[in-house]
């Protein structure tokens, strides 16, 4: 084969069996790997009466047929597992360099299962698989970890590891690698921290098989041209990062403040993307085999760390109605230290503090509370106080005190940056993904504000649930593939269909890959209804549908989901119920 | 001296990411004549459409034809995505 291994590990840690197994080659080519290899896996393996943190549940680390490849950005792995924030299917992707060396140790992926006795750590190398005690690194945070680890194995090995936040089963932690990368929403760290497996280091150099160099050599040629020749790629990502986003969605008046209760932020200037480039960035950083470097190492008066990213800035920031750039960033390196979900971990803090202001219930923060951010998240981290029923995530945390409606998520997944009031068809993108509220299933601010690849009338409903459905198609190939997002912002699924090609020696065309990713979307919605999901769970939050924008340029909008949603199940080929259904199934060859 | 227009109206402009450096300011006030266009803004300020292809007024997205009014707030941006 080439592109991929076609081998996979498996680690049982309860009877300490590692197999080595070969899936099927169609496997391959229907799901490609990452998230749709990871969703497939999932469904056959892991039932509706399986309980997230039980020795039952499976973690899947899987790369796809371009990781370690010389394609751009080809060092991304997913891990796919049930969320035990949504209990939903729920992968989450990572860059840095983890996924390369994971590959070019041979193995396309690992399928993790049982639950250790006591604290583990795996070594994968092209020697083999090592399962080792981890008493000593278990209470570390991520760097901690990672550099005892290498210090043991070899400052080669790339680490992936949970901090306290996982090993306290905190349901908003996450998994890092490589220090400061994050496969950052759903929970995923505390399914880990269940396993009792505290870190997996990798490290290989084997080659990845490639079909036709001579065209790889080719198309990658033009792929890196257009990155260079784009602006976003070229221009605004590399000088900004991602922050670069803050001053255009509060001037478009959907950068949500105050738990959404504002749709702008009036110290948006504070926190923007310009602001951070003068007064934080030390210097741009890049994952494996990535031209863009979107990343950005940074430095308070007080810490150096990583970010903080877009998301993050608004979640730790005008989410909780602070607007304190350094306060963000510290709190920002404290979550990547314990191994926190941002994004949630700010939107749960702004559910508690709604939850002040209007006297349901005192934690002790409230909103612009910028002192008090490094303790609460401390208190997150290790279930102390208010802190431990945060760690729940907000919709728990809201519905302890009979007020639900003011948890900001869909199907458990706090919500990103982005106003949907201002936006409908990311509303209809949150209501619709299968992994709850998230911007990456479909990012509908492209066309919506951004204009690309055209402009479509953000505050209309019409044709919002066709553009939906592409990209949730596109994106989920590219998940599977794996590839960043920010190559899809330079060149279109027809380089990925290329590539691809070159790699495995498989024709494979852009149609296919929209194919591919539609299947990967029903098989995650399949697996959602077996769950007991419905179209009942494609749903906003109250105030996104029932309570208009304040003020801004969104101000009098709300959310027009019906419509959308009646749009999006008839194209998707399933009944009114939301439900895939027989013919659409055996047409992409799910059952 | 020959007076050729009049210009009754102010309008605010905000560049953004790189365009800062390359107007060498954040902020500026326009005076400029009723139904000055946003292509004849750009104009004004030496900017091409390549420059700012992103253009809001009072935060919604407009085109080059569009027409400017007294107070309005331009929000100029070069290309610029993320997630």
């Amino acid at each position: 084969m080439n592109g991929w291994t076609g081998k996979i590990a498996r680690v049982n840690l309860s009877n300490k069996q590692i197999q080595i197994e070969e899936p099927a080659a169609e496997l391959y080519y229907q799901y490609l790997g990452g998230r749709g290899l990871g969703s497939r896996i999932l469904w056959d393996e892991v039932n509706e009466k399986v309980l997230p943190l039980s020795p039952e549940n499976k973690l899947i680390f899987m790369t796809g047929p371009l990781t370690g490849t010389r394609v751009p950005t080809a060092g991304r792995f997913a891990v796919t597992s049930k969320s035990p924030l949504t209990g939903t299917v729920f992968d989450s992707n990572s860059g840095g360099i983890w996924g390369a060396r994971l590959k070019k140790t041979g193995l396309d992926g690992l399928i993790i299962e049982g639950q250790a006795a006591q604290p583990v750590y795996i070594v994968i190398d092209e020697t083999g698989i090592v399962v080792k005690e981890a008493g000593r690194l278990w209470g570390l945070d991520v760097p901690e970890t990672t550099s005892a680890v290498q210090a043991v194995e070899g400052k080669g090995y790339s680490v992936a590891c949970i901090g306290p936040a996982g090993e306290n089963l905190v349901r908003i932690s996450c998994i890092m690698n490589d220090n400061t990368r994050a496969l950052g929403r759903g929970g995923l760290g505390a399914v880990m921290g269940s396993k009792k497996l505290k870190a997996i280091a990798v490290k290989g150099s084997k080659s990845v098989g490639i079909a036709d160099k001579e065209k790889l050599q080719f198309v990658l040629y033009e792929t890196n041209k257009w990155l260079k020749a784009s602006p976003v790629t070229s221009q605004g990502l590399p000088e900004f990062g991602t922050p670069v986003l803050v001053n255009l969605f509060n001037e478009s008046g959907i950068f949500p403040s105050y738990n959404f209760q504002e749709s702008q932020y009036d110290d948006a200037e504070n926190i923007s993307g310009e602001t951070m480039a003068e007064k934080l960035t030390v210097r741009k950083k890049g994952c494996y085999g990535c031209p863009i470097k979107c990343s950005r190492e940074t430095r308070t008066a007080r810490e150096t760390g990583a970010g903080p990213e877009y998301e993050s800035l608004w979640a730790l920031g005008p989410q909780c109605g602070i607007g304190d750039l350094e306060a963000i960033a510290e709190a920002n390196y404290l979550c990547n230290r314990l191994g926190l979900d941002t994004i949630s971990v700010g939107v749960t803090l702004g559910c508690a503090m709604e939850l002040a202001q209007r006297n349901i219930y005192d934690s002790g923060i409230n909103f612009g509370d910028a002192g008090k951010l490094l303790q609460i998240i401390n208190d997150i981290a290790y279930l102390r106080g208010a802190g431990a029923d945060m760690a729940e995530g907000s919709r728990s945390l809201a519905q302890k005190h009979g007020a639900e409606s003011l948890a900001m998520q869909v199907k458990g997944l706090e919500l990103p940056a982005y106003d949907p009031r201002g936006v409908q068809g990311m509303g209809l993108g949150f209501a619709t993904s299968n992994r709850g509220g998230c911007h990456l299933r479909a990012y509908m601010v492209g066309p919506e504000i951004l204009g690309v690849p055209k402009m479509v009338d953000r505050f209309s409903t019409h044709g919002k649930a066709g553009l939906t459905i592409f990209y949730q198609n596109v994106n989920a190939a590219m998940d599977a593939l794996i590839i960043c997002r920010f190559v899809g912002l330079a060149v279109s699924e027809e380089y990925f269909a290329r590539l691809l090609t070159a790699v495995t020696g498989i024709n494979y065309q852009p149609q296919d890959l929209h194919v591919i990713g539609e299947r990967i979307w029903n098989m995650e919605r399949l697996y959602n209804l077996r769950e007991g999901f419905s179209n009942r769970d494609d749903i906003l939050p109250d105030r996104l549908l029932t309570e208009p924008v304040k003020n801004g340029p969104s101000k009098g909008h709300v959310v027009h989901l019906e419509p959308m949603l009646e749009d999006y199940y008839r194209f998707r080929g399933w009944s009114k119920d939301g439900i895939p259904t027989e013919k659409k199934l055996a047409e992409l060859g799910v059952i | 001296m020959a007076i050729d227009r009049v210009d009754d109206m102010q309008v605010k402009v905000k560049f953004f990411a790189s365009l800062r450096k390359q107007m060498g300011q954040d902020t500026i006030l326009v005076s400029c004549p009723e139904d000055f266009t946003i292509s004849q803004l750009l104009e004004n300020q030496g900017l091409s459409r390549e420059d700012a292809p992103v253009i809001l007024v009072n935060g919604l997205r407009v085109d080059y034809a569009h027409k400017l009014s007294d107070g309005d707030v331009v929000s100029a941006f070069p290309l610029i995505g993320g997630g």
